[in-house]
């Protein structure tokens, strides 16, 4: 259980934690004591809450003891103090899973790990919401900008500049999501009359990758947990209030770990 | 966890073998699930929806909802479809 090392960076936050188990409380006691759960594993043995939610997968094909049953499927909901839901993350593949870790660092806690890299007009470090991963796991990669005062980067739709980009080179034990930004501000430049989206300041950019489970388990072999990297490039061009840099590049890199199930 | 590796090894028998069974309409949570993962979207109560109401036993036999197990600024409720997987 990938939440049970995060458990309590929620709570830190104010945010409780739970589970929901379609098992007996008995089978959910020992499961608990086997991983030394700190936080409530509800059972709902006879699914009327995944049911009540909508959320019986359907297109599940049970085999063996879980013949007859409901099976949820492996959603998260992240609600306010009102049980609002302020997000909610959900895999279509079956086996794909987002650490808790991810959802942490969606949230501003910082990631593990990354390096530190002081470009002319700004600082970037990158870090990743968990060093050791497992196969069909969805992580995050994270960029924290701080921009210098009066400098800033440009957001993907600008017209005439380069905006921000961050190109992951393919490996086919990663999947690449979509790189995910901050609302953009604007700015105007009066000598041209025009009025650009631009990051400023500190902000922060993430990109889910997801762990190829095919992939994973061929490369394995033998070996307890593959080292593996992740390169790109990251694209991008600065201005300040009175002058426009080049469009330069970056290399970046993260390290993980990607490890079998069990240890 | 000789039951996760027999789930898993039957998804992989999925992934790599025939198509998947049409859905029945009622049945089906969703129209045309794309295959890629969205955000934000699938079965289940949407963003801005509030949650229905729960009650269930944990795993020491409390009985808890979603005021008792709340924390000042909300909660992370996470489903499961079994203990292994």
């Amino acid at each position: 259980m990938e939440l049970a090392g995060q458990a309590e960076s929620f709570r830190r936050r104010g945010i409780g934690v739970a589970s929901v188990i379609p098992e007996p409380a008995a089978t959910l006691k020992e499961f608990a004591a086997k991983h030394g759960l700190d936080y409530p594993v509800l059972s709902d043995a006879d699914a009327a809450i995944i049911r009540r939610f909508g959320l019986v997968d359907r297109t599940f094909q049970a085999t063996g003891d879980l013949v007859g049953k409901d099976i949820p499927y492996a959603a998260t909901f992240l609600v306010d103090e009102h049980g609002v839901v302020k997000e909610k993350f959900f895999e279509q593949a079956a086996e794909n899973r987002r650490t808790t870790a991810s959802i942490l660092v969606l949230q501003g806690e910082p990631g593990t790990g990354g390096q530190e890299i002081r470009a002319d007009h700004f600082t970037l470090r990158t870090s990743a919401s968990n060093e050791e991963v497992t196969p069909a796991q969805r992580f995050t990669l994270v960029l924290d900008f701080e921009l210098q005062p009066k400098h800033h980067a440009y957001a993907p739709g600008v017209k005439g500049y380069k905006p921000l980009e961050l190109q992951l080179d393919a490996d086919p034990l990663f999947e690449l999501h979509e790189t995910r930004y901050p609302p953009a501000g604007t700015y105007y430049f009066a000598p041209l009359k025009e009025t650009v989206p631009v990051f400023e300041g500190r902000f922060r950019v993430t990109r889910d990758v997801t762990v190829a489970m095919r992939e994973a388990l061929s490369r394995f072999k033998d070996a307890p947990e593959l080292p593996a990297t992740l390169k790109g490039t990251l694209k991008y061009q600065i201005c300040s209030d009175v002058v426009c840099y080049p469009p330069a590049t970056q290399p970046l890199e993260w390290t993980v770990r990607v490890r079998k199930w069990v240890r | 966890m000789k039951t996760r590796a027999a789930v898993l090894a039957a998804l992989l028998v999925r992934c790599a073998g025939a198509a998947p069974p049409a859905p029945s309409p009622a049945a089906s949570p969703a129209p045309a699930a794309p295959a890629a993962p969205v955000e934000g979207s699938g079965p289940g109560p949407a963003v801005g929806d509030r949650l229905p109401a729960f009650e269930a036993p944990d795993q020491d036999g409390k009985r808890q909802d979603f005021e008792s197990l709340r924390g000042k600024n909300g909660l992370l409720l996470n489903f499961n479809r079994s203990v292994v997987w």
